[in-house]
């Protein structure tokens, strides 16, 4: 243990001198959230054109088949062809309309996701800023009516 | 006492044959408590009892009263007695709270100015000051005093008191100065004008009132400093010196000396920020005992656990906290002295003090400690202190400088007798 006096003064303003480098500042929102925000998933051109053609025809009409034997021949393999395989392609135009609206739900939901990170990124950088700022500012003299001219005065 | 007023005693001989007993009346709005304040206006009227009868005047009480101060009076083996008049007179609430107000407003940019205040200001201050010291007139008057003492430079109505009913009777101001600019303003620059001495404890008050007091300032021989007696009872340090490691959850088994005792001056749970100030250092030191002193409870945070007790009583309890721990940290320290920080710096642990109070000379002059201005600073300052060749050397510093200024109680009164003299020679 050394016995030399310490002098209280020197050894603050070393201690100064040495936090004043390590002095942070709070992390602010990070740029991708500004990206989620302007391009928001519910506007992707791929979900509106799935919103516009996930329902496939399940039955065959008469302008498409034409008319003649031809067409009736094709319209009778049709309804025939339909009749056989109905129950799969309901079935699969279910399937494709609840994807639809899941991959609809997904982009909500990363929507509301990237509101909530850039949101929440937000407020802790606010709250990080006063307490960087408390930790680090001095207080304004008489803000707690302590301070000011007769104690600037004694020291 | 060689001199003064209290040596030419104007009145009858004593009932014994003998020279009348001098008689000091002592003006102080508060006598009564824990408040640095009336601790040191009884320290200052029990040191007079050597050469007199003391009689205290005060307006604190529940009903008006004459009782005998049996403390101060037991201290003396001649027979002088410390009597208390309690007037029990409160000054209107509207009135203190008007006055608190308008001394805040001036205090911002008067305080320096030394402009005279505008009569219309002056008299609002002055109303409703002198209207609960007019009961004691008659009594004051009975007493015929040697000397009157006046406490506390806010008494503007004690001071019309002895203005009006024994003006040619020597007067001793003891302002009690705290840090409040208000002292500087001219309304109460009468007071220190006529007062034949000006009584102040510490280096602190004497600068603060040599600047800021217009008639100090041109004539600074007026103002005498004259410290403080002992703040521990020789009985109460004995034990704190005889126990350095029973200090309870303030050190301990646990980390041999090495937690923090923090005062917030508040209750635990107030919104306040010497409570956020203590809760950051707790939550900053989790390896570290940090005990937090309030006015309601006494927390320790240890190893992110937070244990609340009640708050042992007595100063011996408070003392040993201090005594066993490696620092002191005070975060709202007393305004006119800062007892606490003397208290811990006597029991040689180091303080950690705000850089805007009077505790500060204590830390700075006496070498005891460190302060700060910002949150940031105290959490520096308390890691520091944590090595312990710092607080060590800071204790140690600290210990010799409390020792020498502020244990004893015999060289305080000399002070205090030397002063009275002076006044008498003039």
């Amino acid at each position: 243990m050394s016995q030399e006096g310490l002098d209280p003064r020197e050894f603050l303003e070393r201690l100064q001198g040495e936090h004043r480098t390590l002095r942070w500042a709070p992390l602010p929102p990070a740029p991708a959230t500004q990206r989620w925000r302007e391009h928001p998933m519910t506007g992707e051109e791929s979900l509106h054109y799935l919103h516009d053609h996930w329902a496939l025809p399940d039955h065959v009409s008469g302008t498409e088949t034409g008319g003649g034997v031809r067409g009736r021949i094709a319209g009778l393999a049709g309804r025939l062809t339909y009749r056989a395989l109905g129950r799969y392609l309901h079935e699969e135009r279910e399937l494709l309309a609840h994807m639809v609206r899941m991959n609809d739900a997904l982009a909500r939901r990363c929507d509301e996701l990237a509101r909530a990170v850039a949101d929440r990124q937000v407020a802790d950088a606010e709250n990080q800023a006063f307490l960087a700022a408390w930790l680090q500012a001095e207080p304004p003299p008489g803000s707690r009516g302590e301070s000011g001219p007769v104690a600037e005065a004694v020291h | 006492m060689s001199a003064g007023p209290l040596a030419t005693s104007t009145r009858a001989a004593g009932s014994d044959g003998g020279p009348a007993r001098p008689v000091v009346v002592v003006l102080a709005a508060r006598w009564s408590g824990d408040a640095e304040a009336a601790w040191f206006t009884r320290q200052v009227a029990r040191s007079l009892l050597r050469r007199g009868d003391v009689h205290v005047v005060t307006l604190e009480g529940a009903k008006p009263a004459v009782s005998v101060d049996h403390e101060g009076t037991s201290a003396v083996d001649d027979g002088a007695r410390c009597t208390v008049h309690r007037l029990a007179v409160a000054p209107a609430p509207r009135l203190v709270a008007r006055r608190e107000v308008l001394l805040a407003a001036l205090s911002t940019v008067e305080a320096r100015s030394g402009r005279p205040t505008g009569p219309s200001v002056d008299r609002l201050l002055r109303e409703g000051a002198s209207e609960p010291w007019a009961a004691a007139d008659e009594s004051v008057l009975g007493l015929r005093p040697d000397l009157v003492v006046l406490a506390g430079y806010r008494q503007v109505g004690a001071f019309d008191l002895w203005g009006r009913v024994v003006p040619d009777t020597p007067l001793v101001f003891v302002p009690l100065a705290d840090f409040h600019p208000a002292v500087g303003l001219a309304h109460f620059d009468p007071i220190f004008d006529r007062a034949s001495a000006t009584l102040v404890a510490t280096g602190s008050e004497y600068r603060a009132v040599t600047e800021l007091c217009g008639p100090i300032r041109r004539d600074p021989g007026r103002i005498h400093r004259v410290g403080l007696p002992a703040t521990i009872e020789p009985a109460a340090r004995a034990d704190v010196e005889r126990h350095p490691s029973d200090a309870g959850p303030g050190g301990g088994e646990a980390d041999s000396g090495s937690g923090v005792v923090m005062f917030t001056g508040c209750g635990a749970d107030d919104h306040d920020r010497a409570v956020a100030l203590a809760r950051l250092a707790a939550l900053a030191f989790p390896r570290v005992r940090v005990t937090v002193v309030s006015t309601d409870a006494l927390d320790v945070w240890f190893g992110g656990e937070r244990t609340r007790s009640p708050v042992p009583e007595g100063a011996s309890a408070v003392l040993r906290l201090m005594g066993g721990a490696a620092m002191t940290v005070d975060l709202r320290p007393g305004a006119l002295f800062a007892r606490r920080c003397i208290d811990s710096l006597l029991c040689g642990t180091p303080v950690v003090v705000p850089a805007d109070s009077r505790a500060r000379q204590h830390a700075e002059s006496g070498a005891g400690g460190l302060w700060f201005s910002s949150p940031g600073e105290l959490i520096w300052c308390v890691e520091a202190m944590l090595e312990p060749d710092v607080r060590r050397r800071l204790g140690a510093q600290g210990k010799r400088y409390a020792d020498a200024e502020f244990a004893s109680t015999p060289a305080f009164v000399d002070r205090v007798e030397a002063v009275i003299g002076r006044v008498g020679a003039r």
